[in-house]
């Protein structure tokens, strides 16, 4: 039977591989024929989302691997607002509210409140946590 | 579906922000009304002691988040026994009542839950 799956992401590229093991468990799942209708994510995955993240050019960044499985796979990437503020990943209206001269969000990223980690949580048949570093 | 939503705690408290925003978190859960609960367990229950107060940085103390969890309806609160044992953490020397549990206590508590969330 199929089913849902939320999925948790603490961790990213290139302090933890939270984000490389979340996205190879959202595959598997996708391609059996589950669906990941969100992942959420929370601490240090956040930084995944921040526009001007540069990694080695033979190396994959996960946040291009994310995009294009959302892409595919019709999953929306939530990142926590008030995670990411603290991080320097900053979108339109918080760059207003706090009077910051520019954004440092990736396009395909939204920011979210902490409600949307319940709301996946609590209608998603299981969740799945990818921790980052300790 | 009200589904019940478990908090780990296991990282020591002034390393990182993580046990505070995942305070926050089940903070939220309960603002939603889903059933909360709070376990530390391993180096998280020195969260759990009085004196950490980070001040170079003005933190948020985590004393001080615990403190609302009552006026959140967050009655109940875990500790892993062999962890307070283990780093001689006696009851009345921390910041809030909790429960102890052994670890056949602890699966038990796992087992009751829809959901769980770890930092």
């Amino acid at each position: 039977m199929a089913s849902s799956f939320a999925i948790i992401v603490q961790g990213a590229l290139p302090d933890a591989r939270a984000s490389l093991s979340a996205l190879a468990f959202a595959r598997a799942a996708v391609d059996a024929g589950h669906t990941v209708p969100r992942v959420f994510f929370y601490h240090q995955g956040v930084t995944i989302a921040a526009r001007y993240r540069v990694l080695p050019q033979d190396e994959r960044n996960d946040a291009d691997l994310w995009l294009e499985f959302a892409r595919d796979s019709n999953c929306e990437l939530a990142v926590c607002v008030t995670a990411a503020q603290r991080r320097g990943v900053i979108g339109a209206d918080e760059a207003q509210r706090y009077a910051l001269d520019g954004t440092t969000l990736r396009d395909g990223f939204s920011l979210v409140g902490l409600g949307q980690l319940l709301d996946m949580t609590s209608t998603a048949d299981r969740t799945v946590t990818f921790p980052g570093t300790r | 579906m009200s589904r019940a939503h478990l908090f780990l705690f296991d990282e020591a408290p002034l390393r990182n922000v993580h046990a505070l925003e995942l305070l926050d978190a089940a903070l939220v859960a309960a603002a939603f009304d889903l059933p909360t609960t709070l376990l530390f367990l391993g180096d998280g229950v020195l969260q759990l002691l009085p004196e950490v107060s980070p001040n170079l940085s003005q933190e948020k103390a985590m004393a001080r988040q615990l403190a609302v969890l009552p006026e959140y309806g967050i009655e109940q609160v875990y500790a892993c026994g062999r962890a307070l044992d283990e780093r001689q953490l006696a009851a009345a020397s921390l910041v809030l009542s909790v429960i102890r549990l052994d670890p056949a206590e602890q699966t038990a508590l796992f087992a009751r839950q829809d959901v769980i969330i770890g930092s």
